[in-house]
């Protein structure tokens, strides 16, 4: 082969060379991106029960939420959950999500039989979380469980 | 340019294109390793939590930050049932910031802006919740880091 064919081969080689190493240097640089993210995510992840649970206390402990309050001390009962404030709408005052990937909360009295959800569940629950707790239902108190799926990001 | 001259050109190229992307690399590393974007999150969820659960508590309360945050601000606020909490360094570039969402309670408020403070107090009154510096008698009985 003469000088000039030799001299373009070289260029030709180089090129898919180059245009090889670019695709392998992107792959490498967004895999270490993406181990670094991984890793950063699994330092300051918070566990998914803490978090429910934290939701939880506030469900069962506010008179805002679905514990009960005495009108006339004005006394709230924690752990004590109020039949009438077992709403949809209650518990979409106390939490609200802005879309699926949130935390959302179907909530059950198994003794009483009602079911109250969140405005993004869809019954895809990850765990639950169980209370026993004491249901007013404006006459009297009784023993229940209260059974709260969790949905995590969907 | 003859065949030597190009060689030396591509050479010059291929080392320039190698110490580029290993700065890259090593630059991006160093940013994720520093602890201070870990500490920053940290901070925030923490907050975040605390400020949730202040919610759920009936009555007022106030609960002190068991850890000194004088190198940091803390900004927090609220709108239509969502809030926020911000945590930064002073000439932190907005995307150093670390901010959480969360909701709230409808009709419950969450306001305050600290800068830093030693120690951080977040309070109930009411339907409103906020941050501030915490006072001597708080910082005693929210006990030292």
């Amino acid at each position: 082969m003469n000088k000039k064919g030799e001299s373009a081969f070289d260029v030709a080689r180089k090129n898919i060379y180059w245009m090889i190493a670019g695709v392998v240097i992107t792959m490498i640089a967004l895999a270490v991106g993406g181990i670094m993210a991984g890793y950063l995510n699994s330092l300051t992840s918070v566990p998914p029960k803490l978090q429910a649970e934290v939701l939880a206390y506030r469900f069962l402990h506010s008179a805002d939420c679905l514990a009960y309050q005495d009108v006339e001390t004005g006394r709230v009962y924690s752990n004590v959950v109020d039949l009438r404030k077992f709403t949809d709408e209650q518990l979409a005052s106390c939490h609200t999500t802005a879309n699926r990937k949130e935390m959302n909360f179907g909530l059950t009295l198994e003794r009483a039989a009602k079911t109250i959800i969140t405005n993004n569940y869809f019954k895809t629950d990850h765990f639950n979380v169980t209370r026993i707790v004491l249901v007013w239902d404006g006459t009297q108190f009784t023993k229940d469980t209260l059974e709260m799926g969790v949905q995590e990001k969907i | 340019m003859n065949q030597k001259g190009s060689s030396i050109v591509m050479m010059i190229f291929e080392l320039v294109v190698v110490l580029g992307v290993s700065a890259l690399l090593v630059f991006a590393a160093k940013d994720f390793a520093q602890s201070e974007r870990v500490h920053k999150t940290i901070i925030a969820q923490d907050i975040e939590m605390m400020l949730s659960i202040l919610s759920g508590v009936s009555g007022d309360a106030v609960v002190a930050y068991p850890q000194n945050l004088s190198a940091y601000t803390i900004a927090v606020s609220s709108e239509a049932s969502r809030g926020q909490v911000i945590v930064f360094k002073e000439g932190d570039a907005e995307a150093q910031r670390n901010t959480q969402e969360f909701s709230l309670p409808s009709d419950y408020t969450l306001d305050g802006f600290v800068e830093n403070a030693e120690q951080l107090c977040l309070a109930k009154n009411g339907k409103s919740l906020f941050v501030r510096a915490c006072t001597a008698d708080e910082s005693l009985e929210g006990g030292s880091p």
